[in-house]
């Protein structure tokens, strides 16, 4: 597996698509989950689906017929990814508070 | 109340335009229409209703771009060649279509690919020119010379362009740090 950083954008779709979702979904979730810190702009949003659904990490379900709004889903790549990448981030984070954790709040 | 106005923005300050887009909106007068990209037809509204951004697509963004571009509440109410003009009602955050630096360097990059096409395409073609202007000149024959001068404005707007793409260039390099430290 590959050890290389995540975006945050990727990483907060990955999780929106635990569950089908579709694009205004996926940037509505993202919004809420980071407290408003994390806005996916729809260019930036559309790259980010069609890069992870060619590297298979998520996969687009077919459009039911009266409806025009695609749906992603994540796939086992995908969860795999979320998985090395929260590994990462744990190791981040640990690092990270040891070394700052003596350092004084202010 | 409608109101036309004739404007010509060149690809690569396309920021600039989008400001100029913008603040006619915070005036009330919103982006209706646009014709061979240079005459802009605004409506008056609501000072502030909409907010503007453009984009220049390529042919990975088409008609699927545009129906998920309208899930999200834009619409594009215009275009011109492959530049498409973007319009959001203003819900009181800031509308961008691109929310980290990566995508904003592609963006800049698939605009100065465009440019860098047109200004080697110009810089042949007027080279060659120029070149058999001097050889008439050279047999004798004079209307070299005249060629010479009549084509000096293309020789000025193939520098114009030149110049523009170096300040894409100037732009990219500047996003290109800031990816150094953060995303």
């Amino acid at each position: 597996m590959e050890s290389i950083a995540l975006t945050e954008a990727v990483f907060y779709i990955l999780i929106s698509v635990a569950e089908p979702n579709h694009g205004y979904g996926i940037m509505q979730n993202a919004e809420k989950l980071s407290g408003g810190r994390v806005r996916l702009a729809a260019g930036t949003l559309y790259g980010a689906l069609n890069s992870l659904v060619e590297k298979q990490w998520i996969q687009a379900l077919p459009s039911e017929v009266h409806s025009r709004k695609k749906e992603y889903v994540i796939t086992e790549l995908g969860k795999a990814a979320v998985a090395a990448e929260i590994r990462r981030l744990k190791e981040l984070l640990d690092n990270g508070q040891a070394v700052a954790g003596g350092w004084n709040n202010d | 109340m409608i109101r036309n106005e004739f404007r010509f923005w060149a690809a690569w300050d396309y920021e600039l335009e989008e400001l100029w887009l913008n603040h006619m909106a915070e005036q009330g007068w919103h982006l209706q229409k646009l014709t061979m990209g240079t005459f802009f037809t605004f409506e008056k509204g609501e000072p502030g209703a909409y907010q503007y951004r453009l984009e220049m697509l390529d042919k990975n963004k088409g008609e699927q771009y545009l129906s998920f571009m309208e899930e999200a509440g834009i619409e594009k109410i215009g275009g011109y060649l492959w530049w498409a003009y973007f319009r959001k009602k203003n819900d009181g955050t800031p509308f961008e279509l691109f929310s980290d630096v990566k995508s904003r360097i592609n963006h800049l990059q698939r605009i100065k690919k465009l440019m860098d096409t047109l200004k080697l395409l110009l810089t042949v073609v007027l080279s060659l020119d120029y070149l058999l202007y001097f050889i008439d000149i050279m047999t004798g024959h004079f209307h070299g010379a005249v060629g010479m001068v009549t084509m000096l404005p293309c020789v000025l707007i193939c520098l114009w362009i030149w110049n523009g793409s170096k300040k894409l260039s100037y732009q990219i390099e500047c996003l290109e740090q800031e990816q150094m430290i953060h995303e």
